[in-house]
């Protein structure tokens, strides 16, 4: 009767935190109505331009939302126990604290990967209806590699949140942190630092997957990783294991 | 100090030991809760309390010492969940999540039947208010609830930070009535308060904290003794007459005689002699506020007491 309890349990209570509020619902719904209002938006400026409206020109459309709303669920996952001091009741409850925090981070990729596949399905809609005299090889060209890019950087915006909200665990501050970084911190870094903005800038793991001659390097890519991603998520990792709930 | 092999089935505080800064809040605190009681722990506000519960929770860290749980400790335990039910804070509840939502998490992790969800919500007096958010609870709704999710899993501990608190008089009276249940059982139940009459009211035993240390620990009796029952009767000069021929210690105030007697003697022996009374009423819990408040205030008011301080 009495066994630990497993990894595969605790992920799946939060993801259901993630999802049993109203306004997590509504956050939820919020995001996905943009996704769609992006999506349409731009196959129909598309189409008035006569560009052809294709799967990869959609997913390459919706980059920033990406960038922007993933961090959001991470943050949402990640400080919620915080926020309303549920530590107290779930603590208690647990061994350790690890499992529960290494939980957390798998709940919010997996609600942002089922958001992010979601938004992808709506694309892949909206690029068949509004295909017009194209054929289908057309409109899917690459089809496969814009939603293996699509899925890496939905896992990497969400991860940037979560490591942000692990090491602040405030959720205003963390969403204004990404929100300064993303929009304001990386522009200030390729100016001030044009040099070192590969290893600085928070961007340097999504350029890898485009990729091309401008592509950064292997150092670059894991500085960045390590200073946006594992640094900020160990920070988190520790404070929970050692600090006061 | 209490040892492993004291603890026995119970829980034990062993040295525990708690400073923030230069601070010590907690300070070599040990004593044991025996399986099949009600330990009070009382101390004023600030005496270290909670954080001693807080530490027992793991919410917070012990520099020294450490919290057994029938020998062990609450984290190497198969499942805490399932052996200790905490009490400690009704804000600390998510306040947009409905009730039932916030048991059914807890039974997630538990893996408990949904019906046992359901038998917590009527024993709660919740069912009425399942489906509604934590937020539009009130305060002694919310004490419910958090008493529901210690209670889940039918644990073997419970340890619980003034759990009556914003209850009615209904809902404190049922606290009380289910702890005195759940002790009979052979549970062990830690009840931490400030509130003198919650405690004394169940508990078997009572530790005294104070500036983070223990003052005094006993049996209720203990702490009791010498306590004086108050007696008024139609005839006082018989009634003077009686405790003089018992050889009960007494004094008289206005129209009360105050006896260092229980009131069940006072009343046999009166009615043995047909002295009428109108009025016989115990004192006790103004004589363990008295000690508590002698124990509590810094110096020891009673040296001669005999109930010696621990620390």
């Amino acid at each position: 009767m009495s066994r630990r309890i497993s990894f595969a349990l605790l992920t799946w209570v939060e993801i259901r935190k993630v999802l049993d509020t109203r306004s997590s619902l509504a956050i939820l719904a919020v995001l996905t109505a943009v996704a769609a209002a992006l999506v349409v938006g731009f196959a129909l400026f598309s189409q008035r331009n006569g560009v052809p409206v294709t799967f990869a020109g959609l997913a390459g459309s919706i980059g920033l939302f990406t960038a922007l709303a993933m961090p959001l669920i991470g943050i949402l996952g990640m400080t919620s126990d915080i926020a309303h001091r549920t530590t107290y009741v779930y603590y208690p409850l647990l061994g350790g604290r690890s499992g529960q925090f290494w939980a957390k981070v798998t709940a919010a990729a997996a609600v942002a990967l089922a958001l992010q596949l979601f938004v992808l399905l709506l694309l892949a809609a909206v690029a068949w209806i509004a295909m017009g005299n194209a054929t289908a090889p057309e409109v899917f060209r690459d089809a496969a590699g814009a939603t293996a890019r699509g899925v890496v950087s939905c896992l990497l915006s969400t991860m940037f949140g979560v490591a942000l909200a692990a090491a602040i665990r405030r959720t205003a501050l963390a969403i204004v942190a990404v929100i300064l970084v993303t929009l304001v911190g990386n522009g200030l870094i390729l100016t001030l630092l044009p040099d070192a903005s590969g290893y600085l800038s928070t961007l340097t793991a999504g350029a890898a997957l485009v990729g091309g001659p401008e592509a950064p390097t292997v150092p670059e890519v894991i500085t960045s990783l390590a200073i946006w991603y594992a640094l900020p998520l160990a920070i988190g990792w520790w404070i929970t294991e050692n600090g006061e709930a | 100090m209490a040892s492993q092999s004291e603890s026995g089935a119970g829980i034990a505080f062993i040295g525990v030991t708690k400073s923030y800064g230069r601070r010590v809040v907690v300070d070599s605190v040990s004593f044991i809760c025996p399986p099949g009681s009600i330990t009070g722990f009382l101390g004023p506000n600030g005496a270290g309390k909670s954080t001693t519960l807080r530490i027992a929770a793991g919410l917070s860290r012990a520099d020294a010492g450490e919290v057994l749980f029938a020998g062990r400790r609450r984290r190497d335990l198969e499942n805490p969940g399932r052996c200790i039910g905490f009490v400690l804070d009704p804000t600390a509840l998510h306040p947009g999540r409905s009730v039932q939502e916030t048991l059914k998490l807890n039974g997630l992790l538990l893996e408990l039947p949904d019906a046992r969800i359901d038998e917590v919500l009527v024993l709660t007096g919740l069912a009425a208010v399942r489906r509604k958010r934590v937020a539009a609870l009130s305060l002694g709704m919310r004490q419910r609830l958090v008493l529901g999710l210690a209670i889940l899993a039918k644990p073997q501990f419970l340890v619980m930070d003034e759990p009556t608190n914003g209850l009615d008089a209904d809902g404190a009276l049922w606290v009380r009535n289910f702890l005195t249940h759940f002790a009979s059982e052979g549970g062990t139940v830690l009840l931490s308060s400030h509130l003198l009459r919650d405690v004394q009211a169940v508990a078997d035993h009572i530790v005294m904290i104070d500036r983070g240390r223990i003052v005094a620990a006993g049996g209720v009796a203990e702490f009791s003794r010498g306590a004086a029952t108050r007696v008024a009767a139609t005839e006082p000069w018989r009634l003077a007459e009686v405790c003089s021929k018992q050889q009960w210690p007494f004094r008289r105030e206005g129209d009360t005689f105050l006896v260092e007697a229980p009131p069940e003697e006072i009343g046999l022996a009166c009615l043995e002699h047909r002295v009428a009374l109108i009025h016989l009423a115990n004192v006790t819990e103004s004589a363990l506020e008295e000690k508590f408040l002698a124990l509590t205030s810094g110096e020891f008011a009673s040296r001669n007491n005999s109930l010696e301080p621990i620390a």
